[in-house]
């Protein structure tokens, strides 16, 4: 079975960030991450005002 | 009070306190560290200080808890964990600890916890589950459940936790005591092992509304919480429909409804985007907890909790983008807040979706749907905390399992939170019984 998008990025950035997964742990933390995708893909379907940042205020 | 005014001693309420312990935690599991030697040593301060005549202050020989993130002098901070064990043992007291202990408190111990705080079970592989008093076959909630749960049996009349997605409301909520997460930033974290720090916050547990203030003005000092001087307008105490609402179970927004009923409230008002706010704080939370804990998910991730290393590790692989979303989200979302908050006071909801699960049960009905316990229960406290906002949860009066309600108040007004609290205790529509054991 071919590799998701989700999984070649999950491998991809485990060998980029330096954080190997040993493989008795890769599917419980992909299972995971791949709840935390879902979650990101809501924030990313929903558009914000352009002028909405992120940058804290530092009110005195 | 009893104490102060000499009707027992301080040596007394101890023992029955360490007597309570010994004869019922063995099936709750709410301690993972006793210092009673400790605790007598500071009870027999405290009726010196009353012999001579004194001021042993106003929570003298009150007997309390820490959720073992705290640090505690001599005793290595655990935060839940395996991995912290092999750390030194903490030199000295949080200062949370340290106000509460000068104010004549004495300290029983340390308790229980998700590992990391990254959980709302109490199920830990390290330490064993705690359980729910009000019935054993049931969760205590989490991550702060030792110290829920030990307030809820009575072996301490005030217990200290930590509330970064729900820690402190839905434990409470599920034992059936009050609790209180304050306004993010307003009691120092000083001296407490960190999960999130964006949402990280401290608060107390206590079986009334009036030991929750008191416990709060000892916290910190920015604010003196003068509950006497709020005034609940029951037209500015609004029930948060949509997310709030969607597949809490029947009890729950009975619950809610009883609240509102004692309020005298019956408006109803929206947070936009409220889901949107969990998964942000959901999505934030793990890239967060997952940076903190990079090295030992690196070197020994066998040491981890099950079920908090496969959590930490895809949270730690999530895309910048996500999290800059999230961040972005936040900013808007307090803005569409804060508007609220100019229209209502007071904003009611459920401080979990069900009452407590079984201890190990996996799935749970949401709105007719089977989902997962672990990550689901927290679906309204969320929202909440992603902001900062303060929240008293209350434990509303009645027959069954508890069920716990979110008083929710505009920032640095927790207050008016604890007044409602306190006015919905005499109107008997919330109590914290100590649970029959």
């Amino acid at each position: 079975m071919s590799e998701t998008v989700e999984e070649a990025y999950f491998d991809a950035a485990a060998a980029l960030l330096a954080l190997p997964v040993r493989p008795e742990h890769r599917e419980e933390a992909l299972a995971a991450f791949l709840v935390l995708a879902a979650q990101g893909k809501l924030l990313a379907e929903f558009t914000l005002p352009e002028r909405v940042e992120a940058a804290p205020r530092f009110v005195p | 009070m009893l104490v102060r005014r000499r009707k027992v001693s301080a040596a007394e309420v101890v023992e029955a306190h360490i007597a309570r312990i010994e004869a019922h935690d063995g099936a709750l599991n709410c301690f993972t560290d006793r210092t009673f030697g400790r605790a007598r040593a500071e009870a027999a301060a405290v009726d010196a200080r009353i012999a001579a005549g004194a001021d042993a202050g106003p929570l003298a020989g009150v007997p309390i808890a820490v959720k073992n993130l705290y640090d505690v002098a001599g005793l290595t901070t655990r935060a839940g964990s395996k991995i912290l064990r092999d750390r030194a043992a903490a030199v000295a007291d949080a200062p949370a600890i340290r106000r509460l202990v000068d104010a004549g408190a004495v300290l029983l111990g340390a308790l229980n916890m998700d590992e990391f705080a990254y959980g709302f079970v109490t199920e830990n592989a390290h330490d064993g589950d705690t359980r729910n008093p009000h019935d054993v076959s049931r969760i205590a909630g989490g991550s702060s459940g030792g110290s829920a749960a030990a307030v809820a049996a009575g072996f301490a009349a005030i217990t200290l936790g930590s509330d970064t997605n729900g820690s402190i409301r839905l434990p409470a909520g599920l034992c059936g005591v009050f609790g209180l997460k304050p306004t993010y930033g307003r009691i120092d974290r000083a001296g407490t092992y960190p999960f999130v720090d964006s949402f990280d916050h401290l608060g107390p547990f206590a079986r009334s509304a009036g030991d929750l203030g008191l416990a709060y003005r000892l916290l910190q000092d920015s604010d003196p919480a003068a509950v006497e001087d709020q005034k609940i307008e029951p037209g500015r105490v609004a029930v948060l429909d949509d997310w709030f609402e969607q597949g809490a179970a029947p009890e729950m927004l009975d619950a809610v409804a009883a609240v509102a009923r004692g309020l005298r409230a019956s408006a109803r008002a929206t947070l936009p985007a409220a889901g949107l706010a969990r998964a942000a704080a959901f999505c934030m939370s793990a890239f967060e907890g997952g940076q903190l804990h990079k090295e030992n998910l690196r070197v020994r991730p066998e040491d981890f909790d099950p079920a908090t290393r496969p959590r930490l590790i895809a949270g730690a692989l999530q895309p910048a983008e996500t999290i800059y979303r999230a961040q972005r989200f936040r900013a808007w979302f307090r803005e569409q807040t804060r508007l609220v908050f100019e229209r209502f006071d007071i904003l009611l909801a459920p401080a979990s979706p069900c009452t407590a699960p079984l201890l190990g049960q996996k799935t749970m009905m949401l709105g007719g749907e089977a989902v997962p316990v672990r990550p689901n229960l927290g679906l309204y406290t969320q929202p909440i905390s992603f902001i900062g906002l303060p929240v008293v949860t209350v434990p509303v009066a009645g027959p069954g399992l508890p069920r716990g309600v979110q008083v929710i108040t505009a920032p640095g007004r927790e207050a008016l939170g604890l007044a409602a609290a306190a006015a919905l205790e005499r109107a008997g529509v919330v109590a914290a019984p100590v649970a029959a054991l």
